[in-house]
């Protein structure tokens, strides 16, 4: 134990003044001649012990008040408690949560005067945008972070996370230089995209594990919203803690919360069809949008406008009850083609104005949603049948036609009738797909030019120089669909392009037809199942058709090689050549549809026809949808995923012919505001590619920060990456075709629900990952004292002075008291 | 036991408490008595019992001439006889009862166990009664058997005021002895503190019961004893035994002395309820003619 004003012990000797007058009394005292004398020797003789022990307790309490209130002024701490050593060396993670729902107004503001600069210095570069006279968490999130950097001495190594929208590493490693840690705090930036706390509480403990210093912290700023700790498994976090656990220096995490002050959020979502977003110019596009309300106030006359490259085209104003949601449509058509930015924004604070709330930190960034989609000239497929041409007769052509063409199909018909050509004009040209029927002789290499997908349907054989075309389409990155029918030469098929053939197409061998076992009459379906194909994720709605409605009666038994993959699992790029996937199986486990990628293209094979006598499949409604769906998944393919997750990886694959000539220079410098991740791929990638490289592949942020990106090339393939999509928005990457590419991160609907765990809750998560939870940065400091020095145990002891004085008062009473 | 004391054998000063003393026990009695009728009869009862008739050696004046003059024979009237009230009053001389004497302005108990005696025997010989006196502590000091002449009274008062409290007390002690002086029975008056055994005590006392004599005890306090109102540290020294002293906080002491206190004083009231002997606790700071007064109704009530 030690004393910070120990020349305030000397106040102890106060104890011996009781004492002293004791001992001054015993010599006072007064002579009474008494009669009673067997009465006071009875009452002696029952009580003189208990008397004693009293007054020897009455005399040992009035020293001990003295002495304790001395103790108490030369505040001694109790250096027992402390239970950290190694003195100011500290290896600290700190990880800021910058996602959107740090936005939020913040439930308390942050404390003190230095960390109140710095609040302010945050307001204006990070919540600046929520404008509210209130500050919002994430500049309550700075503000505490401030204040710990400020307190950590010179030789503390300090690193620097972000967790919003995938973990940033900010200061690039662990650095000593407090300054440089508070000017890249300062950057910083809120409304990224959803908190990946889980990888940052990964990378900080990796990152603690290799630390030398022998304090180790890693800090964690957040608002703990339920949403984002909802997806975390449990275990994974005490198996996480467990394994990065040094018995050495043992790594000290903390949580510190800064909680949004209430769940008033307005938040709109463009809910985006499953599939492929592309649209041909004369398509009429739907766009779907979702307003929530989070809170509980209703809102009312709620701008909601849509815009199409900064351009707005609809405006709607709408009222939401408390803790409801509003659907809107709005359609559209976008006549020029590339990549446009969809975006449907509302305008919270106006609404919140107009209602008569006062404004504070709004969460911004989830007012505006964006969709990026493709216009494209349609898709134009050749449909081969045996049919003859002009013949009335209906085949499996006929169903396939008119399920990818519908349109044009009955614009064939309507287009005699005057009443109805009004309506065949404005919708001609409204089909995303263009379809020609063909006989097997029209394949000429002429033809195939100027197709994108060929259907082969029912077709017995081919003649050896059409199918070497139709080979050569493939591999140059077309797309070929093979049903199988009664007419079809299994065998033809096999030789030709099965697994045993020099060039191989089929991701099957055509086996024996197969028929349900059982009654004649009966039927298989298609497995009910979660379709992970991309082309088949649109089904993963029921309302947009149900594949298990369709009955099977005849289907050839695909017979793979072992190297298929037998399950729906996605596509490797690193195996395309070979790799053959089974996209849909029936109800006996036999495949129904199987894919392969084969040179730059891709083959689509079915077990069975697409006529009505092996199954209804072409009298359902779901053959529209999923005979198109397979044609733009398969036409579409090389096209980059426009719509993307904040955080995750922004890839465009480059197609020979769409490389612009190669500039050397382009290498020399990045630009400077590059984020230092992507500024290693720079480094990775210039030193013996330079030759190859296109000129000036740039990405606009939707920060205006501009990156040129390098192109990583593997094997025959080249595409360019870019991972730092932290924050959502649109990016622009221009370079790769004539028009920009716009590719959207978009931010998960659950952020924007502002409720964070309870109290329970975030002492359990703090459990398992053996956290402390501190309320602020000065309590993390006080408690960071305790451990370093000790604690100071005055007001125990003031406590045990008034115990004292309380004790001794009851005492002198009861002594005295005078029975009734 | 010392001989009767004549005028002779008193001092000056014992004369002169004497005097007060016989002043201040007639002002008391008489103040009670006052309005009293006295009886014509002397020496007989007036409580007519029968008539019988006459025999031979009987009283002449003992005839019933009225009687005689209607019915022409003779009978005689006979009467209940009364006898004298043979009372012994008791008084305790111990150091004990010296208590408020010194340094004090306030009456000893000794002092109003004195007066309350003289009172007590002014008044019965004021009505023919017997009235003997015995003082004592550890032994009996002084005897005086009871006779009912006003001259007798003297002699009473005399004792009083020469007596001077001294020694310590042995009660039950004194009693046994006294018990076959007294032969017949009559009521005794105990004057005292009773700072004795209480079980000895009360043991001695119901062989008087026995005896069917009427038992009084007067038990004396003082205020102080009854409140214990010291503070600070205190020397008790016995007034009693000089070489006894304990020194005390008082403040300390007072809960449990005044425990025991009530513990004493439950047990001989019991004790003395249990016997049916009256027991009349009477502080010295009370006037002697309301507390004679309460006696005496409460013995009337009790009769």
């Amino acid at each position: 134990m030690i004393f910070l004003n120990a020349l305030l012990i000397a106040g102890t000797a106060a104890a011996s003044i009781p004492l002293i007058i004791h001992l001054l009394n015993r010599s006072r005292f007064k002579v009474l001649d008494w009669g009673a004398m067997h009465l006071l020797e009875s009452a002696l003789k029952i009580n003189s012990r208990r008397i004693q022990w009293q007054a020897w307790l009455l005399l040992l309490l009035r020293m001990l008040i003295p002495a304790i209130l001395a103790l108490c002024l030369a505040r001694p701490v109790l250096t027992a408690w402390r239970t950290a050593a190694g003195g100011n060396q500290h290896s600290v993670v700190l990880v800021i949560d910058n996602s959107l729902s740090m936005e939020a107004a913040a439930a308390k503001a942050p404390e003190g005067t230095t960390e109140g600069n710095a609040g302010r210095n945050v307001e204006r570069t990070a919540a600046g945008n929520a404008g509210g006279s209130t500050s919002s968490c994430f500049a309550a999130a700075i503000a505490e972070a401030t204040a710990l950097i400020q307190r950590f001495g010179p030789s503390t190594e300090i690193t620097l996370l972000t967790s919003g929208g995938g973990v940033v590493d900010q200061t690039s490693g662990a650095t000593f230089d407090t300054q440089r840690v508070l000017r890249r705090l300062r950057d910083v930036r809120g409304g990224a995209g959803a908190s990946a706390l889980r990888d940052a509480l990964s990378t900080g403990l990796a990152s603690l594990a290799k630390a030398k210093q022998p304090r180790r912290h890693l800090i964690l700023i957040s608002d703990f919203q339920r949403s984002q700790w909802e997806g975390i498994e449990p275990e994974s976090l005490t198996t996480l803690r467990a394994s990065s656990e040094s018995k050495a220096s043992p790594i000290e995490v903390t949580f510190i919360p800064v909680m949004a002050r209430s769940p008033d959020n307005l938040s709109v979502q463009i809910d985006r069809p499953l599939g492929p977003s592309v649209v041909t110019p004369k398509q009429t596009l739907e766009v779907r949008v979702a307003v929530r309300n989070h809170g509980r106030q209703r809102v009312k006359n709620l701008p909601v406008v849509l815009t199409a490259d900064k351009v707005q085209l609809a405006s709607k104003n709408v009222e939401i009850a408390g803790d409801s949601q509003v659907f809107l449509a709005f359609s559209c058509q976008l006549q020029t083609l590339g990549s446009h930015v969809l975006s449907v924004s509302i305008d919270e604070r106006a609404a919140r104005i107009a209602s008569g709330e006062s404004p504070q930190a709004l969460v911004s960034s989830d007012d505006v949603s964006r969709w990026s989609v493709e216009v494209i000239e349609p898709v134009r497929v050749g449909i081969v049948s045996t049919r003859a041409a002009n013949s009335k007769l209906i085949d499996e052509s006929t169903f396939l036609n008119l399920a990818l063409s519908p349109y044009a199909v009955s614009l064939d018909g309507a287009s005699t009738n005057e009443e109805t050509a009004g309506w065949a004009e404005a919708q001609a040209g409204a089909d995303p797909i263009e379809c020609e029927i063909v006989g097997p002789q029209d394949l000429s290499e002429k033809w195939l030019a100027t197709r994108q997908a060929i259907i082969l349907t029912n077709i017995p054989t081919l003649d050896d120089a059409t199918a070497q075309r139709v080979t050569q389409f493939v591999q140059a990155g077309g797309l070929l669909i093979i049903w199988a029918g009664d007419a079809l030469q299994s065998q033809w098929y096999n030789q030709r392009w099965g697994t045993a053939a020099a060039v191989r197409l089929l991701p099957a061998d055509f086996a024996e037809l197969s028929r349900p076992v059982g009654r004649p009459q009966a039927t298989l379906k298609i497995q009910n199942q979660s379709y992970e194909h991309p082309a088949l994720t649109f089904f993963n709605r029921s309302s947009n058709g149900r594949l298990d409605s369709i009955d099977f009666n005849t289907w050839y038994r695909l017979q793979a090689d072992s190297k298929t993959n037998p399950s729906n699992a996605s596509p490797k790029k690193t195996d395309t050549e070979q790799a053959a996937l089974t996209m849909l199986v029936l109800d006996n486990g036999d495949p129904l549809l199987m894919e392969r990628a084969v040179g730059r293209g891709r083959v689509m094979q079915w077990a069975t026809s697409c006529g009505e006598r092996w199954s209804n499949l072409p009298l359902r409604e779901v053959f529209v949808p999923l005979v198109q769906q397979l044609v733009l998944y398969g036409a579409t393919s090389s096209m980059p995923q426009l719509n993307i997750e904040a955080g995750g990886m922004l890839a465009v694959a480059l197609s020979s012919t769409a490389l612009p000539p190669a500039d050397p220079k382009a290498n020399q410098a990045a630009d400077k505001s590059n984020s230092d991740k992507s500024k290693a791929n720079t480094d990775k990638f210039n030193s013996d590619k330079s030759k190859l490289l296109p000129a000036e592949i740039e990405l606009l942020t939707p920060q205006n920060l501009r990156y040129r990106l390098d192109v990583q090339s593997l094997g025959e393939s080249r595409s360019v990456q870019f991972a730092s999509t932290n924050f959502p928005g649109a990016y622009q990457l221009s370079g790769v075709q004539e028009r920009p590419i716009a590719i959207v991160a978009g931010v998960r609907a659950e952020e924007s629900v502002l409720t964070p765990l309870d109290q329970g809750e975030l002492n359990d998560w703090a459990k398992r990952l053996d956290a402390q939870v501190q309320p602020s940065a000065s309590a993390f400091w006080q408690a960071e004292q305790v451990k370093q020095t000790g604690r100071e145990i005055w007001r125990y002891m003031l406590a045990a002075l008034v115990v004292c004085l309380l004790a001794e008062l009851l005492l002198q009473q009861s002594l005295t008291r005078t029975p009734t | 036991m010392s001989q009767v004391p004549s005028d002779a054998l008193l001092s000056a000063t014992d004369r002169d408490k004497l005097a007060k003393l016989q002043l201040y026990a007639r002002q008391v009695v008489e103040g009670i008595t006052v309005g009293m009728h006295r009886s014509p009869h002397k020496g007989f009862s007036v409580e007519f019992k029968e008539h019988r008739p006459y025999v031979r050696g009987d009283e002449i004046r003992t005839i019933d001439w009225k009687l005689y003059g209607k019915t022409d024979r003779l009978y005689i009237r006979q009467y209940e006889e009364e006898t004298n009230l043979r009372c012994t009053i008791l008084v305790d001389q111990s150091g004990s009862m010296a208590y408020g004497a010194k340094g004090s302005t306030k009456t000893s108990k000794h002092d109003f166990g004195v007066r309350l005696a003289a009172c007590l025997a002014y008044m019965l010989v004021g009505q023919q009664d017997s009235v003997g006196l015995v003082t004592f502590d550890t032994e009996m000091r002084n005897y005086i058997p009871p006779r009912s002449k006003p001259s007798h009274l003297r002699s009473l008062l005399g004792t009083l005021a020469a007596s001077k409290p001294n020694g310590e007390t042995a009660i039950s002690e004194v009693l046994t002895k006294l018990v076959p002086k007294i032969r017949k029975r009559g009521l005794l008056v105990l004057i005292s503190d009773c700072f004795d055994e209480v079980d000895n005590l009360l043991r001695t006392l119901s062989y008087f019961r026995h005896a069917r004599n009427d038992v009084v005890v007067f038990q004396v306090w003082d205020r102080d004893e009854l409140e214990f109102p010291f503070r600070g540290r205190t020397q008790f020294r016995s007034l009693e035994l000089a070489s006894h002293m304990r020194l005390l906080d008082s403040s300390l002491l007072r809960k449990s002395y005044l425990e025991n206190l009530a513990k004493f004083r439950t047990a001989l009231s019991a004790g003395c309820g249990k016997q049916k002997i009256d027991l009349i606790s009477c502080t010295t700071d009370q006037p002697h003619a309301s507390l004679l007064a309460s006696y005496l109704a409460a013995r009337g009530r009790s009769l």
